[in-house]
């Protein structure tokens, strides 16, 4: 049999095709860029061929040999996370967040619209009123103005269609040779993120602006999902919110206040090219907004950094979105949210607690 | 079908066929820009021709702007038709209900403008409170001033080093209106408050133009525009008078101080000129007013001022006497009796090379004869409009044009019209009308009239080639047909008619869904004739062809040719071998290219730290005003450093005089890149 199966060896690097992943893929798998990252699957044909030959040729050498070892792992010890395959990691981050994710669909009754009300660890966090289809014919109006940017963003618009990381990484200065951790833990965050918008969006079933209006026609595929809150724009400032407590922690970032501004700015700019592209209306920027921060806040408790979560209740106006309206108590008041005084916190958790801690250790001084 | 209206609703009565078009139901209403077709209908914009000022009348509220000349040659104005004007009815269209608001104005001629936004409106109009507000800073050697759409007036460019704001007062014509205003319509921003909102508003501008009114979307004329990455105004200001690495030029110093006025950010949107000579009038005016009240304010007499206003239109008389032409001709030499150091500066225009400006003269002719063609396109969603002018004070005596449309269609009745006034159209300027129809609906306006008293127009109007959703009328795609027979009276010499075809592209963020028409050569031997009939000499901005406008045509960094888009003054060629030079020049050429891989020039985006490269003689002329306003600073002659370009002297050659009607007197040197980046200067100005 010929030896010609050495270039298979190239496969290896498959691997990295996860990360590659960051800017492209426009279809949600359930684990984002986790999907298949460092899974070596098989080899080609030719390299499992000249495997088994070689191992045939050499296994002479073992002849007579046992098996001397005694050494265990440690059981159920976040010490064995750095040796699993990243994919791995993912699926135990998504198992970790969703296991404490609950959310209750409360119809609607002659006295209230319908609702959707999401806990964490079984305490009422956040609670979407359903809005109105009224609501939603005035924000096409809206969407169909936005379409003038559509021109000068289409390039942002169809590279952030996945998960739009490198925008991040542009801002922090990320590399994957020294941010590897970082790169997981927005990873982690924006899959949790999206887990969690779909059950909303579930529950809430609203239609996109081009479902109702026909001025819309947006420049990307209508996505195959409700569209309040946006996904996108939960995503983004869920990234946002863990990147500005990563930050703080590396306390090392001399122009800090600029790049949390300039995060900020971008999680903004991510929500509303959105309804540029004729996906999203306005109000569902403001639901993803405070899901966001909800997501970002259970993340972060999960990676034992215990932060306060308010319960947030969003029954929206007709109001455009910006995010420092979004900052704004009286802005958001009037856009329709309310957040309550009383807080809580939710437990850590061994495997988001040990990707912050790694995530925290890359510090990133200038 | 167009009904005939009694006298006093005659629109063309008392202003021009572009008038009766737009404005009538049965002619171009339906496919007028959106603030003419949507509007209220209750407040509008407008200039009377001819010297004097308005009186109050009952059910009308008259405001005029803050004006610098006291006795102007044209006087412009806003109306509120509060709806009791006598005579009005309900069953006015809106052409008859302006006619008879005009009617009760009983000025001697009107040209009717932009609708303005109620909104925009404030309840007082005070001019006596100009300057409230506005902070003495560093007194003015000179004042650039700066007219166009979406200027982002927050911009780090426009600081001086100590980072306060270089901009003395930006009038925003289409924006919401406090209570009270020094403003008739729209809101005036000062220094403090631009000071204010960057102080308030740490670096995020896009809080301060909302925060100040300068984005809004429920005024359709403001709009939107600053979202956007860049705007023309911005560009535009931020060569004329911006500090900024992306402009790349030496810094202005801090006395020279900025005045600015934002027009309707759809000003270009309607593409006969109709909407803007008002808007236009009144910020020329307004810079004028607002700079001598400064220098009133440091107690100095009128301060050096270049006004940079990069704007225009293809059609026109070309003679420096429209409207427009004769009040800032009237205004700039008026102030050069008190302050020589006062300019406006305009673009060529960027037509050179696009078919739509033809000169025919007597051997132009076939048995008294001329005839071309007029290519409208396919998809194109506005008017289209053609001007045919025969020579000043020229009397067309028998003649006649015959339009036809494109092989294959028809009109009910053919398209004929005698150049002659129509006796049943008593007052105004002489004039006569027929209706284009097809299938007993109208698709067009021929039309003669004798502009100003003193010069014979024929003009056509045609309706979109793809109908509107309520307006079945289309327009036939192809090339139409003009015949004029002037076998009566011939040209002779060197008399000459000119034809202009009106910009109709589509500009950018407006959606106007125009398609350019163009001229055709009917003859066919364009190729042998050094100057065919069809030329693009002669194709200059409509609106700046007042002597004493500086016009600034554009020309290639790298080859120092003109950009090949760049307008030009006209020319004719005799059959004796004299050339006649329209006085009509260029005074200067500056770069608009790079080169022919670095089209256009670069300069500023709306938000600081944004860039952006627009191509086109509006940034030449920017260049150049800002070069004029830099030397006036520095105690130097305003063309220092420019180089005189050959004169084609007495016997001129056609190459000579090519030269000259696309370069003009001087050539300027590169502005934009001249300079390599440079250290910001406490936080602002020139930026890094």
């Amino acid at each position: 049999m010929a030896q010609y199966g050495g270039f298979g060896g190239f496969g290896g690097f498959g691997g990295f095709g996860g990360f590659g992943g960051f800017g492209g893929g426009t279809n949600f798998t359930g684990l984002g860029a986790f999907l298949g990252a460092q899974d070596p699957g098989g080899y080609d044909a030719a390299t499992t061929h000249g495997l088994q030959t070689t191992a045939e040729g050499l296994r002479h050498l073992t002849e007579g040999g046992t098996t001397p070892t005694t050494k265990e792992l440690p059981f159920s010890d976040s010490a064995n996370l750095a040796g699993l395959a990243t994919w791995v990691r993912g699926s135990l981050y998504v198992s970790e967040y969703l296991s404490g994710i609950s959310a209750t669909a409360v119809a609607a009754t002659d006295d209230d619209p319908a609702r959707v009300i999401l806990a964490v660890d079984a305490q009422d966090s956040l609670t979407f009123v359903r809005p109105a289809s009224s609501l939603l014919r005035d924000q096409c109006t809206l969407v169909a103005e936005y379409a003038n940017l559509r021109a000068e963003r289409s390039a942002e618009v169809t590279s952030q269609l996945g998960f739009p990381t490198p925008y991040f990484a542009m801002i922090l200065g990320l590399h994957e040779a020294h941010h590897s951790k970082t790169f997981e833990l927005i990873t982690a965050t924006q899959v949790a993120a999206a887990h969690t918008a779909m059950i909303a969006k579930h529950h809430l079933a609203i239609r996109r602006p081009d479902q109702l209006d026909a001025r819309v026609m947006p420049m990307i595929p209508t996505p195959g999902h409700g569209s309040f809150p946006s996904a996108h724009a939960t995503e983004a400032y869920a990234v946002l919110t863990v990147l500005e407590a990563l930050i703080a922690d590396w306390g090392t970032l001399a122009d800090e206040a600029e790049r949390i501004a300039t995060l900020r700015g971008l999680a903004e700019r991510i929500a509303v090219n959105r309804t540029v592209a004729g996906v999203h209306y306005p109000v569902d920027s403001w639901a993803g907004a405070a899901l966001g921060r909800l997501v970002a806040q259970t993340v972060l408790n999960r990676a034992g950094k215990p932060t306060d979560i308010h319960h947030t209740h969003f029954a929206a106006n007709n109001v455009d979105f910006f995010d420092l309206d979004f900052r704004d108590v009286g802005a958001a008041t009037d856009a329709g949210m309310t957040i309550a005084n009383p807080s809580h916190t939710v437990a850590a958790k061994p495997a988001f607690s040990w990707l912050y801690a790694q995530a925290a250790a890359e510090l990133q001084g200038v | 079908m167009f009904q005939q209206r009694a006298p006093t609703e005659q629109i063309d009565r008392y202003t021009g066929p572009y008038e009766r078009w737009i404005y009538a139901p049965e002619l171009g209403f339906p496919f007028a820009f959106p603030a003419i077709k949507n509007g209220a209908g209750t407040h509008f914009s407008a200039l009377m021709e001819g010297q004097g000022m308005l009186e109050q009348k009952p059910g009308i509220d008259i405001r005029v702007p803050p004006l610098w000349s006291e006795d102007p040659q044209v006087t412009p104005f806003a109306i509120h038709d509060k709806g009791t004007a006598p005579t009005l009815t309900e069953d006015d269209t809106q052409d008859t209900k302006l006619s008879k608001i005009l009617h009760a104005l009983d000025g001697p001629r009107f040209r009717l403008n932009m609708p303005i936004n109620p909104k925009t409106w404030p309840d007082t109009y005070d001019p006596a409170t100009a300057l409230n507000g506005w902070t003495a800073t560093t007194p003015p050697k000179a004042i650039i001033g700066v007219i166009d759409d979406g200027i982002p007036f927050v911009h780090r460019a426009f600081l001086d080093s100590t980072g306060k704001s270089r901009i003395n007062l930006c009038w925003l014509q289409a924006a919401k209106a406090e209570n009270s205003a020094a403003v008739p319509f729209g809101r005036e921003v000062t220094n403090t408050e631009i000071d204010t909102l960057r102080a308030d508003h740490g670096r995020n501008e896009m809080a301060m133009y909302r925060a100040s009114g300068a984005i809004d979307r429920d005024l359709p004329e403001l709009g939107t525009v600053l979202t956007h990455h860049a705007t023309h105004g911005g560009h535009i200001a931020g060569i004329a008078a911006g500090n900024d690495c992306y402009v790349g030029a030496d810094a202005l110093p801090d006395d020279v101080q900025i005045l600015a006025v934002q027009l309707p950010n759809t000003i270009a949107w309607d593409t006969s000129g109709i909407g803007k000579e008002m808007m236009m009038l009144s910020a020329m005016e307004y810079i004028m007013h607002r700079a001598r009240a400064i220098a009133d304010r440091y107690n100095v007499p009128e301060i050096p001022l270049i006004v940079n206003f990069s704007y225009g239109w293809s059609a026109n008389r070309h003679d420096g006497q429209s409207s427009f032409e004769l009040a800032v001709e009237n205004l700039v030499t008026q102030r050069k009796g008190f302050q020589p150091l006062t300019e406006l500066v305009m673009p060529t225009g960027n037509n050179f090379a696009n078919d739509m400006h033809a000169r025919f003269m007597e051997p132009d002719m076939t048995d008294g004869i001329i005839e071309f063609g007029w290519k409208i396109m396919p998809d194109d969603r506005t008017s289209s409009y053609l001007e045919i002018w025969l020579p000043p004070d020229f009397d067309p005596a028998g003649w006649d044009v015959v339009v036809t449309p494109p092989e294959g269609t028809d009109l009910d009745v053919p398209g004929f019209i005698p150049v002659a006034p129509d006796p049943n159209l008593a007052n105004g300027d002489p004039r006569r009308f027929t209706e284009l129809e097809r299938g007993g609906a109208n698709i067009g306006q021929l039309s003669v009239d004798k502009h100003l008293g003193n010069r014979w127009r024929i003009m056509i109007a045609l309706v979109p080639t793809v109908p509107d959703p309520a307006e079945f009328r289309r327009t036939p795609v192809g090339t139409w047909t003009i015949k004029v027979d002037m076998s009566a009276t011939p040209l002779a010499g060197a008399q000459a008619m000119d034809v202009w075809v009106q910009r109709d592209d589509d500009p950018t963020q407006l959606g106007t869904g125009g398609q350019q028409s163009r001229l055709v050569d009917l003859a066919g031997n364009a190729a042998a004739n050094p100057l065919p009939p069809i030329r693009g000499y002669g194709c200059i901005n409509g609106i700046g062809t007042a002597p004493s406008t500086i016009r600034v045509a554009g020309y290639d960094q790298t080859t120092r040719e003109p950009s090949p888009y760049s307008g030009s003054s006209a020319l004719a060629a005799l059959p004796g071998g004299d050339v006649i030079m329209g006085p009509e020049a260029p005074v200067i050429s500056a770069v608009a290219d790079q080169g022919a891989f670095r089209p256009g020039l670069p300069s500023i985006g709306v938000l600081s730290g944004s860039g952006a490269r627009i191509v086109g003689t509006s940034a030449a002329a920017a260049a150049a005003s800002r070069l004029m306003v830099a030397n006036i600073a520095a105690d130097l002659d305003p063309k220092q450093g420019f180089e005189p370009l050959p004169e084609p002297g007495p016997d001129v050659t056609l190459e000579a005089a090519k030269n000259k009607a696309r370069s003009g007197t001087y050539r300027a040197p590169p502005v934009c890149g001249s300079k390599p980046p440079q250290p910001a200067v406490n936080g602002g100005g020139a930026g890094v």
